[in-house]
């Protein structure tokens, strides 16, 4: 999986703006920002809370709108194309802050609805399927549980590979470990690096600075719904050129 | 701290009380100068002339159907006007919210007469038509509550994750929301359909011949109210406990998660 394109741009973001306004009150959160992730990338989102990043990542798969500026996810623009939402969404997947399992459905069901409905497997081919992935995040024990009955490190891990079953080009992050006991955190940055490592483009908001210094290709710092620095995960965190940035860095440590 | 015990007082209590109620009851029947005699309801049961089933079991039928028919319509139109309700265009939603509120907050009794002898009369509906239609209509304002009470309850970071996913919308209503939602709305929807069998005796009012109109015929013949009133109140009640076991079997297979 390692032969990708690093010239091939997955997600093109382009004077992107969005702001809310809250009884009279108005709150930039989007500030005309631009990105590109290309294929192989692993960006790192950072910054203080209200800096726009979870915002920015879920305008990538649409879930939020946006009031003006172009988002592009494989050449295909939200705005114009003539393909229904749902099947420009289909290219990319996301891994959320508080799981979102259905639970209603077992692990292996979470996981296998995706390729029945997205890929029209039949049952039996989808479920094949999802024990491989289940097996590929240490969960093939647990398959016939509902996700009330799984920890929360064992539910990211099947959303993780819930996520994977729709075989994205993009897998989209929003604070994954935020929501995890610390002692679990690692169970879940443990098959995000190992992804990174088999070569998925992904794009994560994160609080984990470790983390994210092993993971990221390159990282990205937001404050007031712009880009404020972009860089290496050495340069970004040893040598931090912005004194937001800095702040930002010295704050946490 | 540890668990405490309950004390015994509580039991005495609960004891105490429901000797009460117990000898209030007993005392009540004794007192009664009244000549019970069941018997005579067996040729309304079943009709010996004509070999055929009397008079109230004729009434449970009907009561049976009307019921049948408006849980069905009232269910349909409910999910109809909940998801009016929830919507966004304005002039639907108004009407949905309005319509719900006229009909949980007027008496059946009412609206069944306006049914039957007003609309009914202008386009000729018959009595079980309108009363079929009139308890849709009132089912239909419940359901529609019930319904909007259980999507608004639901989370909307599911509906995000199956977006996500690449999901069509009728995909995410069909195999993420409903199993759901038809989950939550199962108890209050039992409870709601129990009620609106026993609402159903109204229809009785505009002589449409359920078994609370049997009753009628039958006291009004034999003078003997006391025993036929009974067996009406049984028979209800045998249709209503075959409805919410049936409910509750539902509840427990439909387990979420």
């Amino acid at each position: 999986m390692n032969d990708y394109d690093p010239n091939k741009s997955l997600i093109s973001m382009k004077a992107v703006s969005k702001s809310f306004s809250n009884a009279g009150h108005h709150n930039t959160v989007l500030d005309s920002l631009d990105l590109e992730v290309f294929e192989g990338d692993v960006l790192c989102l950072i910054g203080p809370s209200g800096s726009g990043k979870s915002t920015c990542l879920r305008t990538m798969n649409a879930l939020e709108t946006i009031d003006s500026g172009q988002i592009e996810v494989c050449g295909i623009d939200y705005a114009t194309s003539k393909m229904p939402i749902h099947r420009i969404r289909q290219k990319t997947a996301m891994v959320f802050q508080r799981f979102e399992l259905f639970p209603h459905l077992t692990a292996l069901e979470n996981v296998a609805i995706g390729p029945r409905l997205v890929a029209k497997l039949s049952k039996k081919e989808a479920e094949a399927e999802a024990e491989v992935l289940l097996k590929r995040v240490g969960l093939e024990s647990q398959a016939h549980k509902y996700p009330s009955q799984l920890s929360g490190g064992q539910q990211q891990r099947v959303s993780i590979a819930r996520a994977l079953a729709n075989k994205p080009k993009v897998l989209l992050c929003d604070e994954p470990t935020s929501a995890l006991d610390p002692e679990l955190v690692h169970e879940v940055t443990d098959i995000l690096q190992q992804l990174a490592k088999e070569g998925m483009t992904m794009v994560i908001v994160t609080h984990e600075m470790r983390f994210a210094r092993k993971v990221a290709t390159e990282c990205i710092f937001l404050e007031g719904g712009k880009i404020v620095e972009r860089a290496k995960p050495a340069a970004f965190f040893d040598q931090p050129q912005h004194i937001r940035l800095k702040n930002f860095l010295e704050r946490l440590s | 701290m540890h668990a405490k015990r309950l004390a015994l007082f509580w039991s005495l209590l609960s004891i105490l009380a429901l000797g009460l109620a117990s000898w209030l009851v007993l005392h009540s029947f004794n007192n009664l100068d009244y000549d019970w005699d069941f018997a005579f309801l067996k040729d309304y049961i079943w009709d010996p002339v004509n070999q055929s089933p009397g008079l109230l079991l004729q009434g449970l039928w009907i009561t049976l159907k009307v019921s049948f028919f408006s849980i069905v319509w009232g269910t349909l139109l409910g999910l109809l006007l909940g998801g009016l309700m929830m919507g966004r265009e304005p002039v639907s939603r108004w009407f949905a919210l309005i319509f719900v509120d006229v009909f949980r907050n007027t008496p059946v009794l009412v609206q069944l007469y306006v049914m039957y002898f007003i609309v009914g009369t202008a386009i000729e509906m018959t009595p079980e038509t309108a009363g079929i239609v009139t308890l849709s209509l009132f089912c239909a304002s419940y359901v529609a509550e019930i319904f909007r009470g259980a999507v608004l309850e639901f989370e909307k970071g599911q509906i995000d994750a199956a977006k996500a996913m690449g999901l069509a919308s009728w995909q995410i209503a069909y195999h993420i929301a409903a199993p759901q939602v038809l989950r939550r709305m199962l108890p209050a929807l039992v409870g709601q359909f129990v009620s609106l069998v026993k609402d159903s005796s109204l229809v009785s009012v505009i002589s449409v011949a359920d078994i609370t109109k049997s009753a009628l015929n039958i006291v009004a013949v034999s003078f003997k109210s006391f025993e036929t009133w009974f067996v009406v109140a049984i028979l209800y009640c045998i249709v209503n406990t075959v409805l919410s076991s049936y409910g509750r079997y539902l509840e427990r297979r439909l387990r979420v998660g």
